[in-house]
Formats: C-alpha cells, structure tokens, sequence
C-alpha cells in the first residue's frame, strides 16, 4: 500500500510541474558594451526563443526549469551557450565572440590521399569514377587514373609509386583483402576488384597513410559499399559482354538488402572487336553479392555484406620453350560483418571477416594451385575528445591459411611440359596481431595534425614491427594548403613467397618501407592543382626471381613527383590531368643487382575530359601515356644438349625498355527518364580508338635470336549496353 | 529485494512521463515544419525568417538530424522567394547561398527526395538571381537538373518534387529544358499526387497552394485570365491569407488585357 501511494503522488507532482505557468527570461546580448541585434537566443533543447532587438535585448517565454542551457546563435560569431539556475533568471546577459576567421570549414586534406565520394573535399565523384573511359566500370582501373599509379599493363593491378602491385592493400569496409603474388601473367596484373556500382566511396592513398592501416607496404585503397536503400529499386543492365541485374529492398524498420547477380563474357566483344591473343576459353565469369543493412536507430549500423566472383580464361602462350595454353581458374569470396554506432562522442566499429582466393594455374609444365583464406576481426575506436582532439584507437588479429599444391618449373627458362619441375605440397597457417593509437589534432581551423603508432607481430615474421607514423596539413590562406608526411609501413611476406623461399619453414623479415610526402594544393573545389613529392626507402623485400624462387633481403628507392590538376564543370566541360614522375630502383632478385624497378614507369599522365550536353547527353574522352616499363633483355642463349631447350643469357637488369604506351579512349552516354520511376541510360564505348598497338612485352624464338612484339590484348574496340532502373517510392 | 524492485519501478513510473515529452528531432521537426507552413500561408517574410531561426534552434540541440537541416534550408528558400517578392536581391542571394550550403553537403547523406529537388530549386533561384545569368546558368543548369532528376528517381510520386519541377519548368526556357508545356504537366501531376498525400509528420506536407499559384501563373503566361484566376481562387481557399496572392498575383492578372 505505501509503495502505491508514493507513485501516485509522483504523478500528481508531475502533473502540477507540467501545469506551472511560464516564465520569462530576460536578459540581452553584448560584444563589450555594445549591444549584439539579430542574435538568436533561445533555451537549447527547446524551440523557446527570441531575436535580439537594436537595444541587444530579449525575452524568452518558456517552462519552468531548474536551470536553463541559453544558446546564442548568430552568422559571424560563436555559437555561445551559457547555464543559468532559476534563481538568477531575473537578467542574462550573455557576452558574444565573434568568429576569428571566416568560416572555411577544417582542413580536410592529407597527403597522399584521394576521395572519390560524395563528399566535401572529395577529388572525385562516385559518378566520375564510373564513367572515366577504358576503365570498364572497374573501380581498380579508375584507381589507375589518380596520381601516382604507374600504368605498368593493362591489368587490374595497382602499381603505386614505385612500388609492386601486392604493397597496395585493398580493405571493404575495413576489411583487409587478399591481394597475392602471382607467378604468372602473360595478359597483365589482374587481382579482385570489385563493381564501382556496389561501392558508395573510393579511399586511394598513395602513400603516408595513418596508422589505422597494418600490412600496407605502399598504398591503400578503402572502399566503402553503399548504404541502406532508401527507397526500393531494381536495375537491369545489358551490354555486349555481361548481364546484370541488382534489386535494392528498402524494408521495414530500417533495415535493407541489396542482391546483385553478374554474368559476364568476353567472346562477344572478341567476335566483334578481334584480339591480338588467341584465346581458346574467353575470359568469362559471374559475381554474386548480397548486403543486408539493419539501421537499428539513428547511429547504429549494423551490415552484412558478402560477394562471390568466378572467372577463368584459356589463352594461348608462347615462350621461347613451349607455346600452350595458359588457363586459369579463379574464384574470390569475401563476407564481411560490420557494426558501427556513436555514443556520444565515442564512435566504435567491429568488422569480422573471411575471404577466400582459389585460383588454379596451368601452363606447360607449371600446374599451380594456390587457394589462400584470410579470416580477421578488428576493432576501431574513435573518440572526440574535444572539438579539436579526435583519438583513434584500435586492434585486429587476422589468420592466413595457405595451399601451394602443384608443380613449378625449376627454372623460368625452361617451362614446356616434362621439364624438370619442383613440386610442391605445402599447407599452412600464419597469424597475425596489430595495434594502433592515433591523435588527430586541430589546433586551429586551418591546420591539422595526425599523429600515431602501430605495432604487428606476424607468425611468419621474425619479429615485432613498430610503425610510427606522422601527416600534417597546413591551410596557409584560403585555397592553399601544404601537407606532409612521414611514417614506417611493413608487410609480411606473402605466403606463396614463403614457400618458394623454402616451403615456408624460415619466418622471414617483413618487408619495411619508409615513406616522406611534401605536398601543396591550390584551390579547393573548382580549379585545383595539386603537387606531391614523395621519397620512399625499402629494406627486407621478398621478391620472386625469373626462375620461380624468393630472394630476400632485397632494398630499394622510389623517389618522384605526382601532380593532379582539375578544372571545375564550365557549361558542362570539365577535365583533369594527372602526372606522374617516378624514379623507382631496387635489387634485382635473379642477379642481387641494385637496378630499375621492373615497374619503374618514369612518366605516366592521363586526361580525362567530360561534356554534358543539353537531354542528358554525356561524352567523355581519355588519354592515357607512359613510358616504357624496364626489361632485361637476353643478350645470347646456348642450347643445353641434354634438354635441347636454349639457356638465355641475360644483359643487365632492366636495362632496356619497352615502347611507351599511349592509348586514347571515348564514351558516350545518354539518360533518359522514360516514366515516373522508369530510367535508362544506354552506352557506348570506344576503346584505343586510335588502333595503337600497345607493346606489352617481347616474345622470343626458340633460339633467342628473333625477338617479336607482344600487343596488348586489344586494339581499336567497340562496346555498348544499357541500364534500365525502376525505383520505387520512399 | 523485493524493496529494490518496488523502488526500481517507482523511479521508473516516475520518470516515465518525462522521457515521454522529452524533445526529439522529429517533434522539433514537425514543430518547425508548422511554423514555416503558417509564415508561408500568410506571406509573411519576418515570419518566415522567424521559421528559420525556430529551425536553427532545434539544430542546436539536434546538429545531425536530417530532417532538421532539411527544414532549415526550406525555411531559408521560402525566405528568400518572400524577401525576392519584396525586391531584397541581397537579402534573398544570401538566404540561397545558406540554404545551398546546407543542401549540398545533406544531400550525401540519406534523406528525403524533397531535399533533392530543394537544391535544384535553389540552383534555380540563384541563377535567376545571378549577376551573370548566363554565366551561372552554364555552372549551375547541369547540376539543378541532375539532383531534380535524382530528387525524381528517388521520389517518383512525391507531389513536391513535381511542383518544385514544375516551377522550374516554368523559370527555364524551353531551350534549356524547361517551357510553360512542361510546366504544365509536372503541376497536374502534382495535385494529381497531391489527391491522395497524406505524409506522416514531421515529413513535408506543404504543395497544394503552390502547384495551383505556379499553375495559375502559366495560364496567366498564355494569356488564358480565366483558367489562371481559377487556379488562384484554389489557392487562395487554402491560403486565405497570402498576400502574394491578394495584392500580387490577382491584381496583375487583372492589369493584363
């Protein structure tokens, strides 16, 4: 009974509270003496208010409360809030500040890094990234268009300032990726990529990446996948080489899925377009994705996102001992689970994932394969501190397991079947641990300080890796910005270098990179010029040498300039050009030898220009340039009389270079609204539209005495399609 | 223990009203949302500007929320067309580049599609607004039409975006897009959707009077007097108040021959 009586006189005592008549706050706004008009003050939490008038006074009509947060609000000065008790409502009198610079918002430039997103300060948009000509709707070819990526081949793989394609890492969602060495590649550097369609934003850093990144030798391109549907949609696309469709739910108390299914193959786009290869199974394949979304309220994400892509081709290959076909069989499949959420100010994410590379290799007497699994779970806080102190923490733990089943041709010279072959039957597992804390300050509007440390203890490493990393950027007048950069970076060894090293057994140095970054922008939107000089040393590389083994403790240098220069959207036009200058040396693995790097591409530029015209018409065109890449060329050969298959004899390591590679490529496109809900966007692509025939590497005879261009595999080619979207209502 | 629970449950009773009135962003929303919708009924400029100091209060307390930032820069549109009215060029460039300012950045995020055919309508206004129409037409045409597009796409029978594409059919010369037909179509669409709109709050609701106004306004451009007054009559029966209508938009239609 005593326990009813008291909620009921709570109650009661709510009710009157509510029931109180309201009071007045009074009080006025002043900058010193004199009197601040127009000034917005009202009792935060509230839309109780009023408009400061000429005298600088106001009053306020609001409820009854122990005290009163009173907010002021006026363009030009600070937002000031000031705690008042009731007991001393009777007169506030509230001191303005006024704002010290212009608002130009916080400095958001880092070196070295690149957005392609919906977002302020973003180098490009998500759309700008799609539609760049000859990248094929590949969100790695698009990376390839942004400073400091050398066009090494006509691959998928990212060759970041002097670096090997495997020193860039690529993480979904925080998710590290697998991204292996590959022993062979008669048609260029092709890793997993993904559809930029999936992808709501693209993070390139070239370089002087933060501590957040483990395992990252050179560069790091983080892609984040769209977000919740909005609004139910489904598209069909249809175009000369792949089918697609992809249905965005929206459903019930926010939470969504997306389902994207591709199919994909080459021969038609063959038949039509011819290729300079033979290839005996067009390259074709199929993607599966779905993602599930559950925002549970208005900070919290939870995502499910998994993806399974199958591929394979057969092409013939012609080395100086055998001509056979080269045919690979791949399938990569991610799951990635992500929760993040704000508290406060304390943002916390969790991401557990597992992705999985099968890949099977055939070519004469080389059968490889080389399935790897990376399961991994990471933790990453972010914490601000205060309104210019934002404190980022985090950890991981990852594992490797790796099969290197197959037989490897003891020597790259001799590789038709029945040559003498190492085989190999190895299965293994690596762990790896990392750790990181980071300050991100602002002392002031124009200036910003990243600073941090990282720690990775890998299984197959010989030992603790300690990275301290620094970025600071300077906004020295409106529209000019400096940056710099310095920091360690390791990576472990790959583990199919560890097996051919000596079938994994010695752990071995994880490779070190030091990276410095100096670097300016001018402008922040419309016209920009960007300038980034970078110097890189490396110590401890692994590298696989012509006859399939690992050489370690290799050493190197890259040191060059990259600029980007963008023009802002003028009646419809605009355009970028991106250059860059590398000098990029390193052992030679087969001789030990201090040499070019085999992707030292000392020059590569890229334009992309886009038009819009009037009835959604698009046109955009692209021009591509580099130089040569190192090769080292065979200077003699001499038969061996047992094998009857000629020994090269090598000149000096990358002495001589291929042809430069220049390619031009336009696309155009239409968008058409056919009804309410009901668009379409129809295609078509041109691709090396000038015919060039593009060197990508010499082909030798038998002997070694004739030496023969081998071109790219496309020359002049066409390609079209359509889009058909239905969207739903909100 | 049973003390506990006893007490437990008390301070939960107790409480339990309070958590229950306590402000959210969408009350505050739906609060802000009623206040622009009076100002704009009775054509009231302060009242408007009045609108968007309520939203930027309700920001305060609620800097993220979408639906606020929303409002705010609707506010800030419907501000500035009042003071346009009134021949305050400046004051109306000013209210257009902050609602700008907060649109460009919003519309990344996820959000309503009226927020989309908002920044198109502000792209709008502020080239009409441009020193250098010309100039500024070439800038901003490409964009207002892209995010009325997307604003289409993303709300394909929502009434506002289609009278808000109808305005600017209506401001845009045929040549670039825009012409007095397509007006037309897109402001029958509208109130064809309008018909049966019922949001649930704080979404918008606002778009009756509007399409009838900007619908009155091209028949008045035809010349058609009496297919234009009827369209003002519609929306006065709804805006009784609103003095664009009473002392702009009827007595010029009463000048023209």
């Amino acid at each position: 009974m005593r326990y009813l009586i008291i909620p009921s006189a709570l109650a009661i005592a709510a009710l009157v509270k509510a029931q109180e008549p309201p009071v007045e706050l009074r009080g006025a706004v002043r900058v010193g003496t004199k009197p601040v008009a127009g000034a917005n003050v009202f009792v935060l939490g509230t839309l109780d208010g009023a408009i400061t008038d000429s005298a600088g006074a106001f009053r306020i009509t609001t409820t009854r409360q122990r005290s009163y947060l009173i907010t002021l609000r006026l363009t030009g000065y600070r937002e000031t809030r000031k705690l008042v008790p009731d007991s001393a409502r009777a007169f506030i009198t509230i001191e303005a500040e006024r704002a010290k610079e212009r608002a130009l918002g916080t400095v958001t430039i880092e070196a070295g890094r690149y957005v392609a997103a919906d977002e302020p300060g973003a180098t490009l948009s998500p759309l700008e990234i799609v539609t760049i000509p000859g990248t094929a709707a590949n969100v790695n070819r698009a990376i390839q268009t942004l400073p400091g990526v050398q066009q090494v081949d006509e691959g998928t793989g990212l060759f970041v300032r002097g670096g090997d394609f495997t020193e860039t890492r690529v993480f979904l969602n925080d998710a590290l990726l697998l991204n292996p060495a590959q022993l062979q590649s008669p048609a260029g550097t092709f890793v997993g990529t993904f559809d930029p369609f999936l992808l709501d934003a693209v993070y390139f850093t070239s370089g002087g990446f933060g501590a957040r990144y483990g395992d990252a030798l050179s560069a790091v391109a983080a892609l984040r996948t769209q977000a919740r549907p909005p609004a139910s949609s489904a598209t069909l696309s249809a175009g000369l080489a792949a089918f697609a469709a992809n249905v965005a739910l929206a459903g019930p108390s926010r939470t969504g899925l997306r389902l994207t299914a591709n199919r994909n193959d080459l021969a038609p786009v063959l038949r039509v377009n011819g290729s300079t290869r033979q290839f005996y199974v067009a390259p074709h394949g199929s993607d599966l994705t779905a993602s599930a979304y559950w925002d549970y309220r208005g900070t919290g994400r939870l995502s499910v996102f998994a993806t399974q892509q199958d591929g394979s081709l057969g092409a013939l290959n012609e080395t100086p001992s055998t001509s056979d076909t080269f045919a690979v069989a791949r399938r990569d499949r991610a799951l990635v689970v992500a929760w993040h959420d704000l508290f406060g100010r304390l943002a916390p994410t969790v991401t557990a994932s597992s992705s999985i590379i099968h890949k099977d290799e055939s070519f004469g007497a080389f059968q490889l394969s080389s399935p790897q699994r990376l399961d991994q779970i990471e933790t990453f806080w972010e914490y601000g501190a205060t309104g210019t102190t934002t404190l980022r923490a985090g950890a991981e733990a990852s594992r490797t397991t790796s099969t290197v089943a197959g037989s490897i041709p003891a020597s790259g010279d001799d590789q038709a079947p029945g040559a003498r072959v190492r085989v190999y039957q190895t299965e293994g597992s690596a762990s790896r641990t990392g750790a990181f804390a980071e300050m991100d300050l602002r002392p002031t509007d124009a200036t910003r300080l990243i600073a941090g440390l990282r720690t990775d203890l890998s299984s197959r490493a010989t030992a603790r890796t300690w990275d301290p990393r620094v970025s600071t950027a300077w906004r020295v007048r409106a529209g000019v910005t400096l940056t710099a950069a310095w920091g360690v970076y390791h990576q472990s060894v790959d583990p199919l270098l560890g097996v051919l090293h000596d079938s994994g057994v010695t752990p071995l140095a994880s490779a070190r990179a030091t990276q410095a970054i100096l670097g300016a922008q001018v402008g922040d939107s419309g016209v920009s010029l960007r300038v980034e000089v970078y110097d890189k040393r490396y110590a401890d590389l692994a590298q696989l040498t012509r006859d399939f083994t690992t050489a370690t403790r290799g050493t190197g240098t890259a040191r060059g300039v990259d600029v980007m220069a963008k023009t802002p959207a003028i009646a419809g036009f605009s355009s970028r050009l991106v250059y860059s200058f590398v000098d990029a040396r390193r052992t030679d693995p087969s001789t030990g030898l201090t040499a070019r790097a085999p992707f030292d591409v000392t020059h590569s530029t890229t334009l992309v220009c886009s038009q819009v015209l009037p009835h959604q018409v698009s046109l955009a065109a692209s021009l591509r340039y580099a130089s040569g890449r190192p090769f080292t060329p065979v200077t003699g050969a001499v038969l061996d009389m047992v094998t009857r298959v000629y020994a090269p004899t090598y000149g000096d390591p990358g002495s001589l270079r291929l042809p430069a590679y220049a390619r031009v490529d336009l696309s155009a496109s239409i968008f058409r609204i056919l009804k309410p809900g009901r668009q379409f966007v129809a295609y078509v692509a041109l691709t090396n539209v000038l015919g060039r025939a593009n060197v990508y590497t010499w082909r030798y005879s038998a002997d070694y005495t004739k030496r023969y261009e081998v071109a790219s595999i496309f020359n002049r080619s066409v390609y079209f399609g359509g889009v058909l979207t239905f969207t739903g209502q909100r | 223990m049973r003390h506990a629970l006893a007490a437990f449950a008390l301070i939960t009773a107790a409480f339990a009203p309070v958590a229950a009135q306590a402000p959210t962003a969408d009350r505050l929303a739906d609060s802000v949302r009623v206040a622009i919708e009076a100002a704009v009924d009775a054509g009231d400029p302060v009242a408007t500007a009045g609108a968007v100091a309520l939203a930027d209060r309700a920001l305060a307390a609620f800097p993220e929320a979408a639906i606020l930032l929303h409002y705010k820069a609707y506010a800030l549109y419907r501000a500035g067309t009042a003071v346009l009215g009134r021949g305050d060029l400046e004051q109306a460039r000013q209210d257009f580049e902050q609602a700008r300012a907060i649109l460009e950045p919003l519309v990344r995020r996820e959000t309503i599609p009226e927020s989309y055919a908002l920044l198109s309508s502000v792209y709008g206004m502020q080239i009409g607004l441009s020193r250098v129409p010309l100039v500024a037409g070439m800038q901003l045409g490409p964009k207002s039409s892209t995010w009325m597009d997307k604003a289409e796409a993303a709300g394909p029978g929502n009434p506002r975006v289609w009278v808000l594409k109808g305005i600017g059919a209506v401001n845009t010369p045929g040549a670039f897009g825009g012409g007095l037909d397509k007006a037309e179509s897109h402001l029958r669409h509208a109130l064809a959707l309008l018909a049966d709109d019922h949001p649930a709050p704080p979404l918008p609701a606002w778009g009756r009077a509007d399409a009838h106004i900007w619908l009155g306004q091209v028949y008045a451009k035809r010349g058609r007097k009496d297919l234009a007054r009827a369209q003002y009559d519609s929306a006065l029966a709804l805006q009784p108040r609103n003095e664009w209508i009473t002392r702009g938009l009827i007595p010029a239609l009463e000048k023209k021959p």
